[in-house]
Protein backbone atom coordinates (compact mmCIF):
# COMPACT_ATOMS: atom_id res chain seq x y z
CA UNK A 1 0.00 0.00 0.00
CA UNK A 2 2.88 2.53 1.33
CA UNK A 3 4.39 1.60 -1.73
CA UNK A 4 1.93 2.42 -4.24
CA UNK A 5 1.30 5.69 -2.20
CA UNK A 6 4.68 6.52 -3.12
CA UNK A 7 4.84 5.88 -6.53
CA UNK A 8 1.60 7.57 -7.14
CA UNK A 9 3.62 10.68 -5.17
CA UNK A 10 6.18 10.23 -7.64
CA UNK A 11 4.32 10.26 -10.30
CA UNK A 12 2.39 13.58 -9.26
CA UNK A 13 5.43 15.07 -9.12
CA UNK A 14 7.19 14.02 -12.51
CA UNK A 15 3.58 15.81 -13.53
CA UNK A 16 3.57 18.95 -12.14
CA UNK A 17 6.97 19.32 -13.33
CA UNK A 18 6.14 18.35 -16.72
CA UNK A 19 3.51 20.82 -16.10
CA UNK A 20 6.06 23.69 -16.25
CA UNK A 21 7.49 22.84 -19.82
CA UNK A 22 5.04 24.09 -21.97
CA UNK A 23 5.05 23.67 -26.19
CA UNK A 24 6.48 26.81 -27.12
CA UNK A 25 4.39 27.44 -29.91
CA UNK A 26 6.33 28.30 -33.18
CA UNK A 27 9.54 27.12 -32.77
CA UNK A 28 10.68 24.09 -34.21
CA UNK A 29 9.11 21.76 -37.14
CA UNK A 30 10.09 19.64 -40.00
CA UNK A 31 12.95 19.73 -42.31
CA UNK A 32 16.18 17.89 -44.00
CA UNK A 33 20.04 18.14 -43.48
CA UNK A 34 22.90 16.22 -44.52
CA UNK A 35 24.01 14.53 -41.03
CA UNK A 36 27.95 14.09 -40.09
CA UNK A 37 27.24 10.36 -39.31
CA UNK A 38 26.36 9.54 -42.88
CA UNK A 39 27.11 12.44 -44.81
CA UNK A 40 23.26 11.76 -46.31
CA UNK A 41 19.99 13.94 -46.21
CA UNK A 42 18.25 13.09 -43.08
CA UNK A 43 14.60 14.06 -41.98
CA UNK A 44 14.52 15.99 -38.84
CA UNK A 45 11.18 13.67 -38.29
CA UNK A 46 13.38 10.26 -38.07
CA UNK A 47 14.42 11.58 -34.66
CA UNK A 48 10.92 11.28 -33.76
CA UNK A 49 10.52 9.13 -30.34
CA UNK A 50 14.02 10.71 -29.06
CA UNK A 51 14.35 13.57 -26.61
CA UNK A 52 16.61 15.76 -28.84
CA UNK A 53 19.05 18.70 -27.59
CA UNK A 54 19.73 20.89 -30.41
CA UNK A 55 21.93 23.51 -30.56
CA UNK A 56 23.59 26.08 -33.19
CA UNK A 57 26.90 27.25 -33.98
CA UNK A 58 30.40 26.46 -36.11
CA UNK A 59 33.41 24.65 -35.99
CA UNK A 60 35.83 27.39 -36.10
CA UNK A 61 33.75 29.62 -33.27
CA UNK A 62 36.39 30.40 -30.51
CA UNK A 63 33.65 31.45 -28.00
CA UNK A 64 30.71 29.88 -27.01
CA UNK A 65 30.21 26.70 -29.34
CA UNK A 66 33.25 24.87 -27.86
CA UNK A 67 31.82 25.83 -24.41
CA UNK A 68 28.16 24.51 -25.34
CA UNK A 69 29.54 21.12 -26.84
CA UNK A 70 31.97 20.71 -23.57
CA UNK A 71 28.71 21.46 -21.84
CA UNK A 72 26.52 18.73 -23.03
CA UNK A 73 29.66 16.21 -22.86
CA UNK A 74 29.42 16.77 -19.65
CA UNK A 75 25.87 16.70 -19.32
CA UNK A 76 25.56 13.40 -20.95
CA UNK A 77 28.45 11.30 -19.09
CA UNK A 78 26.05 11.91 -16.31
CA UNK A 79 23.28 10.03 -18.26
CA UNK A 80 22.64 6.26 -17.71
CA UNK A 81 23.23 4.31 -20.87
CA UNK A 82 19.30 3.81 -21.31
CA UNK A 83 18.74 7.58 -20.52
CA UNK A 84 21.54 8.03 -23.35
CA UNK A 85 19.86 5.79 -25.72
CA UNK A 86 16.72 7.41 -25.63
CA UNK A 87 18.59 11.01 -26.10
CA UNK A 88 20.15 12.54 -29.22
CA UNK A 89 22.49 15.59 -29.26
CA UNK A 90 22.32 17.75 -32.31
CA UNK A 91 24.52 20.65 -33.55
CA UNK A 92 23.41 22.39 -36.46
CA UNK A 93 26.11 24.36 -38.11
CA UNK A 94 25.64 28.08 -39.62
CA UNK A 95 28.76 27.65 -41.56
CA UNK A 96 27.63 25.35 -43.89
CA UNK A 97 30.38 26.34 -46.35
CA UNK A 98 33.72 25.68 -43.88
CA UNK A 99 31.85 22.53 -41.83
CA UNK A 100 31.28 19.99 -44.48
CA UNK A 101 30.17 16.52 -43.30
CA UNK A 102 33.23 15.14 -42.78
CA UNK A 103 34.89 18.09 -41.30
CA UNK A 104 31.78 18.33 -38.94
CA UNK A 105 32.29 14.45 -38.13
CA UNK A 106 35.68 15.09 -36.64
CA UNK A 107 34.97 18.02 -34.78
CA UNK A 108 31.62 16.23 -33.19
CA UNK A 109 33.39 13.07 -32.50
CA UNK A 110 36.33 15.11 -30.40
CA UNK A 111 33.36 15.51 -28.06
CA UNK A 112 31.46 12.36 -27.94
CA UNK A 113 30.93 9.70 -30.93
CA UNK A 114 27.23 9.95 -30.66
CA UNK A 115 27.10 13.94 -31.23
CA UNK A 116 25.21 13.95 -34.32
CA UNK A 117 26.53 17.55 -36.78
CA UNK A 118 23.68 18.66 -39.02
CA UNK A 119 24.80 21.03 -42.34
CA UNK A 120 23.39 21.24 -45.58
CA UNK A 121 23.11 23.90 -48.19
CA UNK A 122 22.62 28.10 -47.12
CA UNK A 123 18.98 27.60 -47.95
CA UNK A 124 19.05 24.67 -45.76
CA UNK A 125 20.61 26.21 -42.73
CA UNK A 126 17.91 29.49 -43.12
CA UNK A 127 15.52 27.13 -43.06
CA UNK A 128 16.32 25.72 -39.70
CA UNK A 129 17.11 28.87 -38.12
CA UNK A 130 13.89 30.35 -39.61
CA UNK A 131 11.99 27.37 -37.92
CA UNK A 132 13.83 28.09 -34.41
CA UNK A 133 13.98 31.68 -34.46
CA UNK A 134 17.32 31.05 -33.85
CA UNK A 135 19.48 34.41 -34.50
CA UNK A 136 22.65 34.27 -36.78
CA UNK A 137 24.62 36.57 -38.93
CA UNK A 138 28.10 36.62 -40.87
CA UNK A 139 30.27 39.02 -39.03
CA UNK A 140 31.72 40.04 -41.76
CA UNK A 141 32.14 39.57 -45.67
CA UNK A 142 35.63 38.52 -46.04
CA UNK A 143 37.15 35.29 -44.88
CA UNK A 144 40.23 35.28 -42.69
CA UNK A 145 42.29 32.93 -41.76
CA UNK A 146 41.65 30.10 -39.21
CA UNK A 147 44.99 30.67 -38.06
CA UNK A 148 44.04 33.79 -36.25
CA UNK A 149 40.92 32.71 -34.99
CA UNK A 150 42.01 30.79 -32.71
CA UNK A 151 45.32 30.31 -30.34
CA UNK A 152 44.67 26.77 -30.43
CA UNK A 153 44.64 24.90 -34.00
CA UNK A 154 41.22 23.36 -33.91
CA UNK A 155 42.21 20.72 -36.13
CA UNK A 156 44.42 19.03 -34.20
CA UNK A 157 42.35 16.93 -32.47
CA UNK A 158 41.43 15.70 -35.35
CA UNK A 159 43.03 13.90 -37.46
CA UNK A 160 42.76 16.42 -40.11
CA UNK A 161 45.41 18.83 -41.26
CA UNK A 162 45.52 22.48 -41.14
CA UNK A 163 46.63 23.93 -44.19
CA UNK A 164 48.39 27.56 -43.98
CA UNK A 165 45.33 28.61 -46.86
CA UNK A 166 42.67 27.46 -44.48
CA UNK A 167 39.89 30.71 -44.20
CA UNK A 168 36.70 31.07 -42.97
CA UNK A 169 33.72 33.72 -41.72
CA UNK A 170 33.10 35.00 -38.18
CA UNK A 171 29.20 34.69 -37.34
CA UNK A 172 27.50 35.58 -34.09
CA UNK A 173 24.90 33.22 -33.43
CA UNK A 174 22.04 32.04 -30.44
CA UNK A 175 23.35 30.54 -27.57
CA UNK A 176 20.06 28.88 -26.77
CA UNK A 177 20.36 24.66 -26.41
CA UNK A 178 16.48 23.51 -27.61
CA UNK A 179 14.90 20.89 -25.67
CA UNK A 180 12.65 19.29 -27.91
CA UNK A 181 10.37 16.11 -27.01
CA UNK A 182 9.81 12.92 -28.69
CA UNK A 183 6.88 14.14 -30.31
CA UNK A 184 9.20 16.59 -32.13
CA UNK A 185 8.24 19.92 -29.71
CA UNK A 186 10.67 22.39 -28.16
CA UNK A 187 9.61 22.67 -24.73
CA UNK A 188 12.43 24.60 -23.70
CA UNK A 189 15.19 26.70 -23.89
CA UNK A 190 18.47 26.40 -21.94
CA UNK A 191 21.82 27.66 -21.93
CA UNK A 192 25.08 26.51 -20.95
CA UNK A 193 24.26 28.85 -17.59
CA UNK A 194 21.74 25.74 -16.81
CA UNK A 195 22.43 23.90 -13.67
CA UNK A 196 23.33 20.03 -15.06
CA UNK A 197 21.18 18.70 -12.76
CA UNK A 198 18.03 20.78 -13.32
CA UNK A 199 18.60 20.09 -17.20
CA UNK A 200 18.96 16.69 -16.67
CA UNK A 201 15.62 16.24 -14.66
CA UNK A 202 14.20 17.92 -17.50
CA UNK A 203 15.00 15.72 -19.90
CA UNK A 204 14.15 12.78 -17.40
CA UNK A 205 10.88 14.07 -17.82
CA UNK A 206 10.46 14.32 -21.45
CA UNK A 207 11.95 10.81 -21.75
CA UNK A 208 8.88 9.46 -19.44
CA UNK A 209 6.25 10.91 -21.58
CA UNK B 1 5.22 -8.39 28.47
CA UNK B 2 2.24 -9.37 26.34
CA UNK B 3 0.69 -5.82 27.06
CA UNK B 4 3.97 -3.45 25.99
CA UNK B 5 3.98 -5.54 22.84
CA UNK B 6 0.37 -5.57 22.26
CA UNK B 7 0.70 -1.26 23.48
CA UNK B 8 4.23 -1.53 20.81
CA UNK B 9 1.76 -3.10 17.88
CA UNK B 10 -0.82 -0.59 19.12
CA UNK B 11 1.59 2.53 18.52
CA UNK B 12 2.59 1.42 15.67
CA UNK B 13 -0.26 1.00 13.92
CA UNK B 14 -1.01 4.92 15.24
CA UNK B 15 2.16 5.71 13.53
CA UNK B 16 1.50 3.95 10.39
CA UNK B 17 -2.11 5.85 10.10
CA UNK B 18 -0.98 8.72 10.62
CA UNK B 19 2.21 8.22 8.15
CA UNK B 20 -0.75 7.20 5.66
CA UNK B 21 -2.60 10.65 6.75
CA UNK B 22 0.57 12.57 5.89
CA UNK B 23 0.88 10.77 2.79
CA UNK B 24 -2.32 11.32 1.28
CA UNK B 25 -1.98 15.00 3.11
CA UNK B 26 0.88 15.41 0.32
CA UNK B 27 -1.26 13.54 -2.37
CA UNK B 28 -4.24 15.98 -2.12
CA UNK B 29 -1.79 18.71 -1.49
CA UNK B 30 0.31 17.64 -4.65
CA UNK B 31 -3.35 17.43 -6.90
CA UNK B 32 -4.63 20.67 -5.44
CA UNK B 33 -1.33 22.86 -6.73
CA UNK B 34 -1.32 20.76 -10.39
CA UNK B 35 -5.01 22.36 -10.20
CA UNK B 36 -3.54 25.67 -9.73
CA UNK B 37 -0.81 24.89 -12.49
CA UNK B 38 -3.58 24.97 -15.01
CA UNK B 39 -3.89 28.06 -17.02
CA UNK B 40 -6.49 30.99 -15.53
CA UNK B 41 -9.20 32.30 -17.43
CA UNK B 42 -9.63 29.54 -20.26
CA UNK B 43 -12.72 29.57 -22.23
CA UNK B 44 -15.20 27.66 -20.02
CA UNK B 45 -17.55 30.47 -19.97
CA UNK B 46 -15.53 32.13 -17.71
CA UNK B 47 -15.70 35.99 -17.25
CA UNK B 48 -12.51 37.27 -19.22
CA UNK B 49 -10.68 40.29 -17.50
CA UNK B 50 -9.86 41.65 -21.28
CA UNK B 51 -13.53 41.93 -21.73
CA UNK B 52 -13.99 44.00 -18.37
CA UNK B 53 -11.17 46.42 -19.51
CA UNK B 54 -12.87 46.17 -22.90
CA UNK B 55 -16.02 47.87 -21.17
CA UNK B 56 -13.35 50.21 -18.79
CA UNK B 57 -11.97 51.22 -21.91
CA UNK B 58 -15.31 51.93 -23.67
CA UNK B 59 -16.57 53.86 -20.46
CA UNK B 60 -13.79 56.20 -21.23
CA UNK B 61 -14.59 56.89 -24.30
CA UNK B 62 -17.77 57.12 -23.75
CA UNK B 63 -16.81 60.01 -21.14
CA UNK B 64 -15.27 61.84 -24.11
CA UNK B 65 -18.21 61.86 -26.65
CA UNK B 66 -20.36 64.67 -26.64
CA UNK B 67 -23.58 62.26 -26.98
CA UNK B 68 -22.76 59.43 -24.35
CA UNK B 69 -25.64 58.77 -21.94
CA UNK B 70 -25.38 56.74 -18.64
CA UNK B 71 -26.43 57.35 -15.06
CA UNK B 72 -22.86 57.68 -14.01
CA UNK B 73 -22.24 60.94 -16.23
CA UNK B 74 -22.98 62.76 -13.24
CA UNK B 75 -19.91 61.82 -10.97
CA UNK B 76 -17.57 63.48 -14.14
CA UNK B 77 -17.30 67.53 -14.32
CA UNK B 78 -18.55 68.61 -17.85
CA UNK B 79 -16.72 69.21 -21.37
CA UNK B 80 -14.20 66.34 -20.28
CA UNK B 81 -11.17 67.14 -23.16
CA UNK B 82 -8.91 64.48 -21.84
CA UNK B 83 -8.79 61.52 -19.90
CA UNK B 84 -5.40 60.15 -18.87
CA UNK B 85 -5.03 56.66 -17.29
CA UNK B 86 -1.97 56.85 -14.73
CA UNK B 87 -2.08 53.70 -13.18
CA UNK B 88 -4.80 50.63 -13.21
CA UNK B 89 -5.22 47.54 -10.94
CA UNK B 90 -7.41 44.97 -10.49
CA UNK B 91 -9.01 44.69 -7.23
CA UNK B 92 -10.87 41.98 -5.02
CA UNK B 93 -11.35 39.46 -8.12
CA UNK B 94 -12.71 36.43 -5.78
CA UNK B 95 -15.95 36.57 -7.34
CA UNK B 96 -16.75 34.99 -10.30
CA UNK B 97 -19.02 37.21 -12.04
CA UNK B 98 -18.17 40.59 -10.97
CA UNK B 99 -14.33 42.69 -11.90
CA UNK B 100 -13.15 45.44 -9.74
CA UNK B 101 -10.69 48.33 -11.15
CA UNK B 102 -8.87 50.95 -9.03
CA UNK B 103 -8.25 53.28 -11.59
CA UNK B 104 -5.75 56.49 -11.18
CA UNK B 105 -6.75 59.26 -13.74
CA UNK B 106 -5.84 62.72 -15.16
CA UNK B 107 -8.65 64.46 -16.13
CA UNK B 108 -8.86 67.44 -18.08
CA UNK B 109 -12.40 69.37 -18.27
CA UNK B 110 -13.46 72.67 -19.35
CA UNK B 111 -14.73 75.02 -16.36
CA UNK B 112 -15.97 78.41 -17.60
CA UNK B 113 -13.91 78.48 -20.56
CA UNK B 114 -10.73 77.82 -18.21
CA UNK B 115 -9.07 74.19 -18.59
CA UNK B 116 -8.76 72.57 -14.98
CA UNK B 117 -7.11 68.86 -14.54
CA UNK B 118 -7.39 66.84 -11.55
CA UNK B 119 -5.60 63.46 -10.42
CA UNK B 120 -8.73 61.34 -9.54
CA UNK B 121 -9.11 58.08 -7.91
CA UNK B 122 -11.92 55.82 -8.62
CA UNK B 123 -13.22 52.06 -8.23
CA UNK B 124 -15.00 50.79 -11.16
CA UNK B 125 -17.29 47.47 -10.78
CA UNK B 126 -18.39 45.57 -13.86
CA UNK B 127 -20.83 43.10 -13.32
CA UNK B 128 -21.38 40.01 -15.87
CA UNK B 129 -25.17 40.77 -17.21
CA UNK B 130 -27.22 37.52 -18.27
CA UNK B 131 -26.25 38.01 -22.01
CA UNK B 132 -22.38 37.53 -20.75
CA UNK B 133 -21.90 41.47 -21.22
CA UNK B 134 -19.79 43.18 -18.79
CA UNK B 135 -21.69 45.82 -17.40
CA UNK B 136 -20.29 49.54 -15.46
CA UNK B 137 -22.47 48.78 -12.26
CA UNK B 138 -20.81 51.04 -9.53
CA UNK B 139 -18.21 53.78 -8.99
CA UNK B 140 -16.79 54.69 -5.95
CA UNK B 141 -14.23 57.95 -6.65
CA UNK B 142 -13.02 61.26 -4.76
CA UNK B 143 -13.14 64.81 -5.02
CA UNK B 144 -9.67 64.58 -6.54
CA UNK B 145 -6.63 67.07 -6.62
CA UNK B 146 -5.52 70.08 -8.97
CA UNK B 147 -2.96 69.09 -10.84
CA UNK B 148 -1.24 69.94 -14.18
CA UNK B 149 -2.73 69.10 -17.68
CA UNK B 150 -1.34 65.80 -19.46
CA UNK B 151 1.40 66.75 -22.26
CA UNK B 152 2.36 65.42 -25.61
CA UNK B 153 -0.25 62.32 -26.58
CA UNK B 154 -3.81 63.13 -27.27
CA UNK B 155 -5.74 60.67 -24.37
CA UNK B 156 -8.99 61.80 -26.56
CA UNK B 157 -11.88 59.20 -27.19
CA UNK B 158 -10.17 57.62 -30.35
CA UNK B 159 -7.30 56.94 -27.70
CA UNK B 160 -9.82 54.32 -25.69
CA UNK B 161 -11.91 53.60 -28.87
CA UNK B 162 -8.83 51.43 -30.21
CA UNK B 163 -8.19 50.01 -26.74
CA UNK B 164 -11.64 48.81 -26.25
CA UNK B 165 -11.51 47.50 -29.83
CA UNK B 166 -7.96 45.45 -28.75
CA UNK B 167 -9.31 43.77 -25.60
CA UNK B 168 -12.92 43.34 -26.98
CA UNK B 169 -10.38 41.25 -29.78
CA UNK B 170 -8.31 39.61 -26.78
CA UNK B 171 -11.62 38.44 -24.78
CA UNK B 172 -13.11 37.30 -28.23
CA UNK B 173 -9.82 34.81 -28.56
CA UNK B 174 -10.02 34.22 -24.46
CA UNK B 175 -13.59 32.64 -26.15
CA UNK B 176 -16.19 35.30 -24.91
CA UNK B 177 -18.50 35.07 -27.50
CA UNK B 178 -20.22 38.28 -26.49
CA UNK B 179 -17.53 39.78 -28.01
CA UNK B 180 -17.87 38.69 -31.45
CA UNK B 181 -15.89 40.78 -33.79
CA UNK B 182 -17.08 42.88 -37.01
CA UNK B 183 -15.70 41.34 -39.83
CA UNK B 184 -15.71 42.09 -43.94
CA UNK B 185 -17.06 39.41 -45.82
CA UNK B 186 -13.75 39.22 -47.85
CA UNK B 187 -11.09 39.55 -44.72
CA UNK B 188 -8.61 36.64 -44.87
CA UNK B 189 -6.64 35.53 -41.93
CA UNK B 190 -2.68 34.43 -42.39
CA UNK B 191 -1.02 32.47 -39.63
CA UNK B 192 2.56 31.36 -39.25
CA UNK B 193 3.26 29.04 -36.63
CA UNK B 194 7.15 28.27 -37.79
CA UNK B 195 7.01 26.00 -40.89
CA UNK B 196 3.21 25.87 -40.64
CA UNK B 197 0.52 28.61 -42.41
CA UNK B 198 -2.72 28.59 -42.24
CA UNK B 199 -4.57 30.76 -44.35
CA UNK B 200 -8.41 31.46 -45.10
CA UNK B 201 -10.80 33.78 -43.97
CA UNK B 202 -11.14 34.46 -40.12
CA UNK B 203 -13.50 32.32 -39.15
CA UNK B 204 -12.23 29.38 -41.27
CA UNK B 205 -8.39 30.00 -40.08
CA UNK B 206 -9.01 30.45 -36.25
CA UNK B 207 -10.87 27.34 -36.47
CA UNK B 208 -7.22 25.30 -37.85
CA UNK B 209 -5.43 27.63 -35.74
CA UNK B 210 -7.27 25.89 -32.62
CA UNK B 211 -5.08 22.63 -33.31
CA UNK B 212 -2.43 24.39 -31.36
CA UNK B 213 -3.64 27.25 -29.14
CA UNK B 214 -7.13 25.51 -28.28
CA UNK B 215 -8.27 27.22 -24.73
CA UNK B 216 -6.24 30.13 -22.84
CA UNK B 217 -5.68 33.27 -22.10
CA UNK B 218 -4.52 36.00 -24.37
CA UNK B 219 -2.25 38.48 -22.38
CA UNK B 220 -1.63 42.19 -24.20
CA UNK B 221 1.97 42.53 -24.04
CA UNK B 222 2.06 45.75 -26.53
CA UNK B 223 0.51 47.59 -28.78
CA UNK B 224 1.21 49.97 -31.58
CA UNK B 225 -1.58 51.63 -33.42
CA UNK B 226 -0.62 53.13 -37.32
CA UNK B 227 -3.06 55.80 -38.82
CA UNK B 228 -4.22 55.32 -42.55
CA UNK B 229 -6.18 57.10 -44.81
CA UNK B 230 -10.62 57.27 -44.55
CA UNK B 231 -10.24 55.77 -41.18
CA UNK B 232 -8.38 52.74 -41.82
CA UNK B 233 -5.75 52.14 -39.06
CA UNK B 234 -3.04 49.07 -38.71
CA UNK B 235 -2.62 47.40 -35.40
CA UNK B 236 0.27 45.46 -34.57
CA UNK B 237 -0.19 43.69 -31.12
CA UNK B 238 2.03 41.24 -29.27
CA UNK B 239 0.10 38.90 -26.99
CA UNK B 240 1.32 36.49 -25.01
CA UNK B 241 -0.71 33.40 -24.59
CA UNK B 242 -1.25 30.63 -22.20
CA UNK B 243 -3.15 27.70 -22.64
CA UNK B 244 -3.93 24.75 -23.76
CA UNK B 245 -3.58 22.97 -27.28
CA UNK B 246 -6.38 20.10 -28.61
CA UNK B 247 -4.69 17.51 -27.06
CA UNK B 248 -5.25 19.39 -24.30
CA UNK B 249 -0.95 20.01 -23.77
CA UNK B 250 0.27 23.19 -22.38
CA UNK B 251 1.47 25.78 -24.98
CA UNK B 252 3.02 28.94 -24.40
CA UNK B 253 3.25 31.69 -27.37
CA UNK B 254 4.51 35.08 -28.11
CA UNK B 255 1.78 36.46 -30.97
CA UNK B 256 2.74 38.98 -33.28
CA UNK B 257 -0.79 40.33 -34.97
CA UNK B 258 -0.76 42.87 -37.60
CA UNK B 259 -4.57 43.56 -37.97
CA UNK B 260 -6.04 45.98 -40.37
CA UNK B 261 -9.43 47.68 -39.40
CA UNK B 262 -11.67 50.22 -40.50
CA UNK B 263 -13.95 52.25 -38.09
CA UNK B 264 -16.73 53.33 -39.36
CA UNK B 265 -19.50 55.00 -37.47
CA UNK B 266 -17.69 54.10 -34.28
CA UNK B 267 -17.76 50.44 -35.20
CA UNK B 268 -13.99 48.59 -36.17
CA UNK B 269 -14.30 46.52 -39.41
CA UNK B 270 -11.64 43.98 -39.59
CA UNK B 271 -9.92 43.86 -43.07
CA UNK B 272 -7.27 41.80 -42.86
CA UNK B 273 -4.84 39.78 -39.95
CA UNK B 274 -1.31 38.46 -40.19
CA UNK B 275 -0.13 36.54 -37.23
CA UNK B 276 3.49 35.21 -36.43
CA UNK B 277 4.62 33.52 -33.49
CA UNK B 278 8.04 34.61 -32.46
CA UNK B 279 10.45 33.41 -29.58
CA UNK B 280 8.51 33.08 -26.33
CA UNK B 281 10.18 35.58 -23.66
CA UNK B 282 10.91 32.61 -21.06
CA UNK B 283 14.00 33.68 -19.79
CA UNK B 284 16.19 36.94 -19.64
CA UNK B 285 19.14 35.47 -21.76
CA UNK B 286 17.05 34.34 -24.53
CA UNK B 287 18.28 36.89 -27.08
CA UNK B 288 21.88 36.17 -26.29
CA UNK B 289 24.27 35.49 -29.64
CA UNK B 290 27.56 35.13 -29.04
Amino acid sequence: MLKKILITILLISKFSFAQEMPILSGIGGEFSAISSMTGKEIKFSKFKGKVVLLSFGYTNCSDICPFTLGYLQHLYAKLTAKEKQQIRIIFVTVDPEYDTPKHLKEFMQHFNKNFIGLTGSKQTIKKITDLFQAEYSKLAEISIPTEYIRRVNQKTFNNEVEKKADKSSLFSHTVAIYLIDKMGNTRSLEYTGTATKKFIEKIQVLIDE
Amino acid sequence: MQRSHSNDKAKGHIFMHKIKQFIWALILAGLFSTTNALPVGLNTGSFSINSSVASLMDWYAQLLSKDSQSKFLDYYPKEIQQIKIIKIKLIDSKQENRHKFNVELLLTYKNANKLISKTVSEVLVFLLSPLGKPELNKIIKDKGEFATAASGKNFNQLYYQKRQFVYAWLAWLDGDKYRLPTIENKATYVVNIAGKQIQGSVFSSLKKRSQYLYKGKNLLHSMDVKALKNNKFIFNLVIQYKGVNAKNQKVIAKIKQTIHVKLKNNIWQIIRIQEKHLLPDIAPWIGFVC
